[in-house]
């Protein structure tokens, strides 16, 4: 019995509870690379990660975009012919990069961070309050654009000018604390 | 105790020996078992070998043993061994036990201490039970020479002329108008690319011509009764509404026939025939058929074009579909594959967009005397195409359609590649996950397509659409993949696609083999006696598979399968009977109430109800001895011969030791 | 009145307001009564499971747990949300442990998931609950000659739940030839719009709408229909982001499928919400001819 924790056999217990085959059923056939629609925009296909996942290099999948440019769109799980939910491996790389430290470059981290937070605050969705998440990686003609877009929604009312809370935010931020010990409020 | 037993323990080198203290066991059967009626104990190194089966067949003649128990590996592998070891010693061989104390013991626990007492329990079981047991005499029936099989492509073709060619008589039925099978819808073979109706027309003809074989097209099996060695099989004979008597095979109905239909058998939906037909030129036997439904005389009374111009009055609206009944000694199944249906993938585009095709389709475009006649055309029936995008494992190795692999498709693929690069200029794309290529000359076949410029992309597909999004993607179908060896995804524009789709069982296999009495796999191919060492067999005597029927393969194999099961026919007719397993059921009429549970109960249609007498009488020679009518009896009517009751409860009394003084629980062995 | 537990979720609050008005009237018109969940939260779409598995399963059950109390079946406009409360019913449903875990957070604030809920799309909910028969009976402006595109978006269809066909569902296209119109064949209609990517990785999103709108002008539709408030909002609010960032000039109006129900049952145009798009409205007024004329 291997007593030592290999990389792939850490993802492949973070994969434990999710509703797919193992990662190590995985063909190589490359199906989820060929389908998913966002790889062009990913430093390694979906494949490939998985073949590095397999080979045990910690390293160069921590530091890959990859699972943080998936939008989650379950195509590549529909058509994988090994019955692996590829979609919840990159949910699980995701949770796995948070915790490491990774990826400080990019939005996603920060924005599902600040998203979690606003809502534990809250229970409610509010734009605005992500915008510090994202808004400080735009340059200026971005902003700009931001801010036209969000006026003109404003003037349509599609975008209310105040948060929406919970009436019975106290349990609920109870509720939150027995899952995920999250401190006081900032 | 009046019976003298013989007690072997074997050690299997140290395949038992390692685990079980196999000298402890034997003392212990020695001396604990000796009240029991155990005489003599020995333990042996290898008692398969001919010494060790030696050592029981001198102490039979020399103690005058009358029953035997072994304990060593699992009665699947040496039961008849040491049966007939005891035979040849004079001992009734049903007289024998043998008990695992490998696979159940040596093989399944490390605890040595442990495993040795479980060793002492299973044998003394096998002693109890042994005592029960009774001189069973095997049955033998007789073997009618004459066989049916069912199926006209090359596995049937091949073993029908073998049984033939060897002096007995064989029915050969086909549902189609003509025997072929898919073999007939090719154009070339891999790896030889053997013209394929120029390699199987000569046997199609020899069966057509043989005076042993009785040729059955148009024809289907109906019903199965009776048992190996003694079918008795009804095969009905659909109307052609053609006096095979007076045909003469001319063509000339079908040249005047005014109706045409798609053909989705023969020519996979690529072209149409006539109402009237014979579905190829080379056709065996070469009379037409008339597809009644489709039949403007059958539809709406008029017409009878064919009647009007047949020169010998061989057109018969009269015809009736006929009953035959025959008897025969063994049946060979040979039924064949259907392709896996690619409209249930959508994403492939198959059956929406236009120019995608499947491998059988693209068979009969290659074929010179398919639609196109042999030219490698688009839709349109005139344009070459300029790229061709052929795609490996459609509807195979996936498990959200068929989890197997199709075991030809890569090969035909490839072959796909040389033909297209034949015959037009086009680029071709081969898109794989694997490339199979394990018979013989098969990678050289691979090889030489490599050569010929073929790209192969290794990539499984995702989607064909016809969605452009750059100007040279427009009016193309355009494969979307990822080139995994590259690690790029890709678009490749091509005008043409060729879907190799999977093989799967006939959609009718299930119900096919209820009437012979076999069962399908999960996966839904018949299933054989034993995957590596008897693939041709079935678990119902008499009744053999052949060919695709039990799982894809090409044709060498399937050709290898058909004569095989011929061979094993053979030697049953030659011996004129068979000799079946005494190991059976059997009901005690006396206790039978004629609640008629057990009788569909059976999966092998063993069991009869006499009406007069309101009992069950098990046939002896369909009974596989699987023991469910023992079971289910609810007035304990049926036993097993070789399975008693009484062997079983002895077996389980031995296995507890209840009828010897316990052994102290904590007694370390010496 | 058959009565429905809605969970509208947050969009339908602020950028989806139109679709939330849009399907409050249509449902009235169908006969149904969609009683809002007292008291929801945020479901979290796609930005809870990056973070913690557990905890985005919590929030999501408590919504789960209040559909449960008021007796009703669960149902949502919105494919975010609907993906996410169908399978966490399920995972609830099917693995013990989890639903201890979960409702032992539950309790908190006193409630609890037994897992009896049946969760639903509100077009699933038109589609096979009311009927297309009965629709079929409500429609007083048949939108002659409007060619929609069915945008079905990614999670409504995926993952598969029980062996359907997730590659080419029809029950989109049927529901728009009930009321009347034209459905498109549409190549990209289960493609994904980028979903959160519009944030976090913008490229990769405008790269994604904008062969979703490339399809569309492709197959001649005079709007694209939406089931989900995000596919909606990429799809319209960053049109314009499409078009300068890859030198198109798409002006395709996008609406909810309900918005263009209402039209169909004669419902007027404001009551539906609409007048709120970013995309030139010229187009939609054209609908409102057609919609006379019906």
């Amino acid at each position: 019995m291997d007593a030592e924790l290999t990389f792939s056999r850490e993802i492949g217990n973070l994969m434990y509870a999710s509703h797919g085959n193992p990662i190590k059923d995985c063909l190589q056939c490359g199906i989820c690379s060929g389908t998913c629609p966002a790889v062009e925009f990913m430093e390694h296909s979906p494949r490939t990660l998985i073949g590095m996942i397999g080979a045990d290099l910690k390293d160069e999948v921590l530091a890959s975009n990859t699972y943080w440019s998936c939008a989650s769109c379950y195509h590549c799980t529909v058509r994988c012919p090994a019955g692996i939910d590829i979609a919840d491996l990159m949910y699980a790389l995701k949770r796995y990069s948070i915790w490491k430290g990774k990826h400080e470059d990019l939005i996603g981290p920060a924005f599902s961070e600040g998203f979690v937070k606003m809502i534990v605050r809250t229970g409610r969705s509010f734009e605005p309050i992500l915008a510090p998440t994202y808004l400080l990686k735009f340059n200026a003609i971005d902003l700009i654009r931001e801010a036209q877009t969000a006026s003109t929604l404003i003037l349509k009312g599609r975008m209310p000018l105040l948060p929406k809370k919970l009436k019975g935010l106290k349990n609920f931020q109870r509720m939150v604390k027995r899952i995920i010990p999250i401190g006081d409020e900032e | 105790m009046s019976e003298k037993i013989g007690v072997y323990v074997c050690h299997c080198g140290t395949n038992i020996a390692g685990i079980v203290n196999v000298e402890e066991v034997t003392q212990w059967a020695g001396s604990r078992l000796k009240e029991r009626g155990v005489v003599i104990a020995r333990d042996y190194k290898f008692m398969c070998s001919s010494l060790g089966q030696e050592l029981i067949e001198k102490d039979i003649k020399e103690l005058g043993l009358t029953r035997v128990v072994v304990a060593a590996c699992s009665p699947h592998l040496h039961e008849r061994t040491f049966r007939t070891a005891c035979e040849r010693a004079g001992l009734n061989p049903y007289l024998s036990e043998l008990v695992s104390i490998r696979e159940q013991v040596s093989w399944v626990h490390t605890d040595k201490i442990a495993a040795t007492a479980k060793a002492k329990a299973v044998l003394s079981g096998g002693v109890e039970r042994v005592i029960h047991n009774e001189p069973l005499e095997p049955l033998k029936v007789p073997i009618h020479p004459d066989s049916l099989v069912v199926g006209g492509g090359i596995a049937g073709i091949q073993a029908a002329l073998e049984l033939a060619d060897g002096g007995n008589h064989v029915y050969l039925v086909e549902r189609e108008p003509s025997i072929g099978g898919h073999m007939a819808q090719f154009d070339k073979t891999f790896p030889t690319l053997d013209c394929s109706a120029c390699i199987l027309t000569p046997r199609m003809v020899q069966a057509g011509n043989h005076p042993n074989i009785t040729l059955l097209t148009w024809s289907e099996v109906t019903k199965v009764d009776g048992y190996v060695g003694n079918f008795e099989v009804v095969i009905k004979k659909k109307a052609r509404y053609v006096n095979t008597e007076l045909c003469t095979g001319c063509g000339i109905c079908v040249e005047k026939c005014p109706m045409k239909v798609v053909d989705d058998v023969f020519e996979a939906g690529m072209a149409k025939r006539k109402v009237i037909y014979t579905p190829f030129p080379q056709a065996v036997p070469n009379f037409p058929v008339l597809d009644a439904p489709n039949c403007t005389f059958f539809q709406k009374g008029t017409c009878k074009a064919c009647e009007k111009f047949c020169p010998t009055n061989a057109i018969d609206f009269n015809q009736k579909d006929e009953d035959i009944t025959v008897k025969v000694g063994n049946i060979v199944l040979a039924t064949g594959y259907d392709l896996f249906n690619p409209r249930r993938i959508p994403q492939y585009g198959y059956g929406r967009l236009e120019n995608i095709i499947t491998s059988l389709e693209f068979e009969r475009l290659c074929n010179a005397s398919g639609p196109t006649g042999g030219n490698i055309v688009l839709k349109d029936g005139v344009t070459p195409p300029k790229t061709v995008g052929i795609v490996h494992c459609v509807g195979s190795r996936d498990q959200n359609y068929n989890g197997y692999c199709s075991a030809i498709c890569c090969m035909q693929s490839i072959k796909f590649a040389h033909l297209v690069h034949e015959r037009t200029g086009a680029e071709i794309y081969n898109f794989y996950i694997d490339i199979r290529t394990p018979g013989k000359s098969y990678e050289e076949f691979y090889q030489r397509v490599l050569d010929e410029g073929t790209h192969f992309v290794r990539g499984k597909v995702a989607e064909v659409t016809d969605v452009a999004r750059s100007p040279e993607e427009e009016g193309k179908l355009i494969i979307q993949v990822e080139d995994t060896l590259i690690g790029k995804q890709r678009r490749i524009p091509v005008d043409m696609v060729i879907l190799s789709a999977g093989l799967e069982p006939r959609y009718d296999a299930k119900e096919t083999g209820k009437l012979f009495g076999i069962a399908c796999s999960a996966d839904g191919w018949y299933i054989e006696r034993h995957p590596k060492l008897d693939p041709i067999a079935t678990m119902t005597e008499g009744v053999y598979i052949a060919g695709c029927v039990q799982g894809p393969k090409d044709i060498p194999a399937t050709v290898a399968q058909g004569a095989a099961a011929a061979a094993r026919i053979q030697g049953k007719i030659q011996q004129g009977e068979i000799t079946l397993e005494p190991i059976r059921a059997s009901i005690n009429e006396d206790q039978c109430s004629g609640c008629r549970i057990c009788n569909d109960l059976c999966p092998f249609s063993a069991i009869l109800f006499h009406e007069d007498r309101a009992v069950s009488e098990v046939n002896a020679a369909l009974c596989q001895g699987c023991g469910t009518c023992v079971a289910a009896c609810p007035a304990g009517a049926i036993s097993g011969t070789g399975f008693s009751n009484e062997q079983v409860l002895a077996q389980i009394e031995g296995l507890l030791l209840l009828n010897i003084e316990k052994i102290e629980s904590n007694k370390v062995p010496a | 009145m058959k009565q429905y537990a809605y969970y509208p979720g947050c969009s339908l609050e602020s950028l989806a307001v139109s679709y939330n008005l849009a399907n409050i009237e249509v449902s009235r018109k169908l006969g149904l009564e969609l009683s809002e969940i007292e008291d929801w939260n945020c479901c979290g779409a796609t930005a809870y499971f990056p973070v913690d598995e557990f905890l985005a399963y919590t929030l999501v059950a408590r919504n789960l747990a209040k559909g449960e109390k008021m007796g009703l079946d669960f149902v949502t406009p919105c494919n975010g949300c609907y993906k996410n409360a169908y399978f966490t019913n399920a995972y609830l449903q099917q693995d013990p442990d989890l639903a201890e875990h979960i409702n032992s957070a539950l309790e908190e604030d006193n409630l609890h998931i037994e897992g009896t809920s049946k969760v639903k799309h509100l077009i699933e909910v038109y589609v096979y609950d009311v009927g297309l028969e009965e629709i079929s009976k409500k429609i007083t402006h048949p939108l002659q000659g409007l060619r929609v595109a069915p945008y079905y978006g990614c999670q409504l269809v995926r993952p598969r739940k029980n062996g359907e066909d997730v590659e080419n569902p029809r029950y989109f296209e049927d529901l728009l030839s009930t009321i009347g119109a034209e459905p498109v064949e549409y190549y990209s209609k289960t493609h994904c719009c980028g979903g959160s990517l519009i944030v976090t990785n913008r490229m990769a999103a405008l790269d994604m709408i904008n062969k979703l709108l490339q399809d569309a002008v492709k197959s001649k539709a005079d709007v694209i229909a939406t089931t989900c408030p995000m596919c909606n909002v990429n799809l319209e609010v960053y049109q314009g982001y499409v078009n300068r960032e890859f030198g198109t000039d798409y002006s395709m109006p996008v609406m909810y499928f309900t918005q263009i129900m209402g039209l169909a049952m004669g419902i007027k145009p404001n009551l539906l919400g609409i007048g709120k798009e970013l995309v030139s409205g010229a187009t939609l007024k054209s609908f409102a001819q057609v919609k006379e004329s019906g």
